[in-house]
């Protein structure tokens, strides 16, 4: 197909010009004009003609005024007969006029069907890229998953019961961590690292968040509670991730990576440079009621949300 | 040989009209997905801070807020108690994106419930002039105002999917630098950023 629109394309580089050439002499009124203008220049050079071979017969018969004029009402004779002349000479010429126009037809047509086709491809091309950029654009991932298991409003109180995403499994952990805090409006602070969209919308980078803490309205961040979850190595879930979510990084060597990452939050141009355009803490919260189950998510265009998780 | 050549005329002609039909259908959609591109990269700037000082204790800071046409409309000095300075926002769905009121500033020192309440800083007879624009449309305008009286006054029941959204910088690993100038940026979909500037 590619190798099919290539030839039609060589082939449209001499055709175009043309094409384009008839279309502005039939179909733009400034051509059109250009037509008649032509035209009646032709018309006035066949006239001239006539009359100047006209009165030189005149000249050569020594004839009425001597000086070779030719009366008035013959000029408008001979204007006549010219007129007529280049009508019916059209006329007569109808199945070779009507040849010329199909062919002009034909090359216009042939032309823009050619610059059509190639308009189709490239479009076609273009919404691919822009459902791509968007789809990556529009992602969102999760962070984790919290249970209020109970608030007691006399002590205000409130349980609670967090499950991490897990990266490199693509799917929560079975370890929970359970926290009780003073307070129903709960802070989940994380460290977000945010990529230029450029980045995101190429789909070589995505946002990164590492979640780190709990307070909530009554206990200031500097009391709150610190995220303990690691897998069975000792590793924390925070900082598992499939290989391809995080940017320039070695399969095998995971403490490289998180060297790396931390490498980006103390290391303005170091983070410049591997495309992320913001790193600071951010937290969302909610108030919470006994029962209620919340999911935290990444969104790709930055930043973190929290929205209560759908029951079906 | 002229029906062959009639014939190609009709072929070329309906192809090129089918295509036409296409390639009107392919801007719409073009331009449909560069609209969704642009409504999520949309931002806003409702804040921005400058770090005057800062000590063991305390941040002395300079908030700055702007309306959505970037004039300020409203600004304070504080001095706070604490080393890491945090900005919350309150979140509220609008049709199909996010519209972000600042609620409080605290710091780690400083619990949610005690911070400074922002609301009456970006008060304009009771609409929040961080939305305010020239060419504002009435509808969104009254909206905006009814939707800004609950928050204010806490009255949040009737609204679905709201949440909390605080940016803060981490005393351990990043922190605001004194002299350094600082916007926070709210994003249609609900994430709240801080660019250092």
């Amino acid at each position: 197909m590619d190798q099919t629109l290539e030839f039609l394309n060589k082939m449209n580089w001499f055709l175009k010009p043309f094409a384009n050439l008839i279309i502005f002499f039939f179909t733009t009124k400034v051509g059109i004009i250009s037509l008649i203008v032509l035209l009646i220049v032709y018309i006035l050079f066949v006239l001239n003609f006539e009359i100047k071979t006209r009165s030189l017969a005149y000249k050569a018969v020594g004839s009425i005024g001597g000086g070779g004029r030719v009366p008035f009402f013959e000029k408008i004779f001979i204007a006549g007969r010219v007129l007529s002349n280049i009508f019916l000479k059209i006329i007569s010429n109808v199945p070779i006029v009507l040849a010329v126009v199909i062919f002009l037809v034909f090359v216009v047509g042939m032309s823009k069907g050619i610059e059509s086709m190639d308009n189709y491809m490239k479009n076609q091309q273009k919404i691919k890229e822009l459902k791509s950029i968007l789809k990556q654009l529009d992602q969102r991932y999760k962070v984790a998953e919290i249970d209020i298991l109970d608030y007691n409003r006399l002590t205000e109180q409130t349980k609670m019961r967090i499950r991490f995403y897990d990266y490199a499994q693509q799917g929560f952990s079975e370890q929970t961590q359970d926290i009780e805090i003073l307070g129903n409006d709960i802070y989940f602070d994380a460290i977000v690292l945010n990529f230029e969209y450029s980045e995101i919308a190429s789909g070589s980078a995505k946002n990164i968040v590492l979640p780190y803490r709990i307070f909530s309205n009554k206990v200031p961040q500097g009391k709150g509670i610190a995220l303990k979850l690691q897998d069975k190595n000792g590793v924390p879930l925070i900082f598992k991730r499939k290989e391809s979510d995080i940017y320039t990084v070695e399969p095998d060597v995971y403490t490289e990576r998180i060297q790396e990452i931390m490498s980006y939050i103390t290391d303005k141009k170091k983070a410049r440079a591997a495309g992320i355009r913001s790193i600071y803490g951010n937290a969302v919260h909610k108030t919470v009621r006994k029962g209620d189950k919340l999911v935290i998510w990444v969104e790709q265009t930055g930043g973190l949300v929290i929205k209560k998780a759908v029951v079906f | 040989m002229k029906k062959q050549g009639a014939n190609l005329l009709v072929l070329i002609g309906i192809i090129t009209l089918l295509l036409s039909s296409c390639i009107k259908e392919q801007k719409k959609q073009i331009k449909k997905l560069e609209e969704n591109i642009s409504l999520l990269k949309e931002e806003t700037t409702p804040i921005r801070f400058k770090i005057l000082g800062k000590t063991n204790d305390s941040i002395h800071l300079l908030v700055k807020f702007y309306n959505s046409d970037k004039k300020e409309i409203n600004s304070f000095k504080k001095t706070l108690n604490g080393q890491e300075l945090s900005i919350d926002f309150y979140m509220v769905p609008v049709k199909d994106r996010f519209v972000a009121f600042p609620s409080k500033i605290f710091t780690d020192r400083i619990p949610a419930d005690a911070g400074i309440s922002l609301y009456e800083y970006y008060n304009n007879d009771g609409y929040p002039g961080i939305f305010y624009t020239k060419d504002i449309d009435k509808d969104l305008y009254q909206g905006l105002k009814d939707i800004y009286q609950k928050v204010k006054s806490g009255q949040v029941d009737s609204i679905s999917d709201h949440f909390g959204n605080m940016v803060h910088d981490i005393q351990k690993v990043k922190s605001f630098l004194p002299e350094n100038v600082y916007s926070i940026v709210t994003h249609t979909k609900g994430g709240i950023e801080i660019i250092e500037e």
